[in-house]
């Protein structure tokens, strides 16, 4: 996803630099597409509990 | 065993949101300050008292203010799971959100056709950075307030879509405090002072 994101935001940055006006709304529209997947997304944010972070350092 | 944890504390999200919004308010407070110095320095063009239309602005004002009076009974049904009023109201907000971007355009393109845009004093460009600024924010609330939505719409509603909706609100009640502001330091103090 930041993958295609960076992609949709290279081309409304490169339409806009070099007057390319219809390259410009591709690049948006991909960008706020891409944002609407991102929030959907159902588990946003997780939590790695203390013992496990432990036990990742133990074993280096 | 479970990572998830959608429902931790959103306080800290809210913490950070307000953070955000007391960055945009020394912004807004530039901006301010930089208006109230150049108000006078029209360099022979129009002043406040020639150009501004107190009516209207008191129009754009009260579409304002009933747009984050609808945001607020959206929240309110949100907080309720009554979804569907929840998007009535939200989808309210969104229209006159608009219509109060439509005003100002008008307004600015009125200014612009009669040859006082930026380019014409430094009181003009003080007023159009300002109130320009304040509605490019509005236009970013109303893209944002689609993006929220849909995936509500795609998944119902939960604790982080909430959250997300409640930071929203925030920032649209904030735009509303910055709009009273420029409503009375930009159109009233310009028109009757």
């Amino acid at each position: 996803m930041p993958f295609y994101m960076g992609i949709f935001g290279f081309l409304f940055c490169f339409g806009l630099i070099w007057y390319m006006f219809w390259l410009v709304p591709i690049g948006f529209i991909g960008l706020i597409a891409c944002q609407i997947s991102r929030l959907s997304e159902k588990e946003p944010e997780f939590t790695i509990p203390k013992a496990e972070v432990e036990q990742m350092e133990r074993h280096r | 065993m479970s990572h998830i944890d959608v429902f931790h504390d959103p306080h800290k999200t809210y913490f950070g949101f307000w953070t955000y919004l007391m960055t945009d308010c020394i912004l807004f407070s530039i901006l301010f300050a930089t208006y109230i110095v150049l108000k006078d320095g029209t360099f022979g063009g129009p002043t406040s008292k020639d150009l501004f239309d107190l009516p209207f602005a008191l129009t754009e004002t009260l579409l304002l203010l009933a747009s984050s009076f609808t945001s607020g009974l959206a929240m309110l049904d949100a907080l309720k799971g009554n979804t569907k009023g929840m998007f009535a109201w939200f989808a309210l907000t969104f229209l006159l959100g608009a219509s109060f971007l439509g005003m100002e355009l008008t307004e600015f393109s009125r200014f612009v056709h009669e040859g006082n845009s930026w380019e014409r004093s430094a009181f003009l460009s003080a007023f159009f950075t300002l109130v320009a600024t304040h509605g490019f924010h509005i236009t970013m609330g109303l893209i944002w307030m689609v993006v929220l939505l849909v995936p509500v719409f795609l998944h119902g509603l939960n604790g982080e879509y909430i959250k997300r909706l409640t930071c929203f609100r925030m920032f649209w009640h904030f735009l509303d405090v910055v709009w009273i502001f420029i409503f009375t330091v930009v159109y009233l103090t310009g028109t009757i002072l």
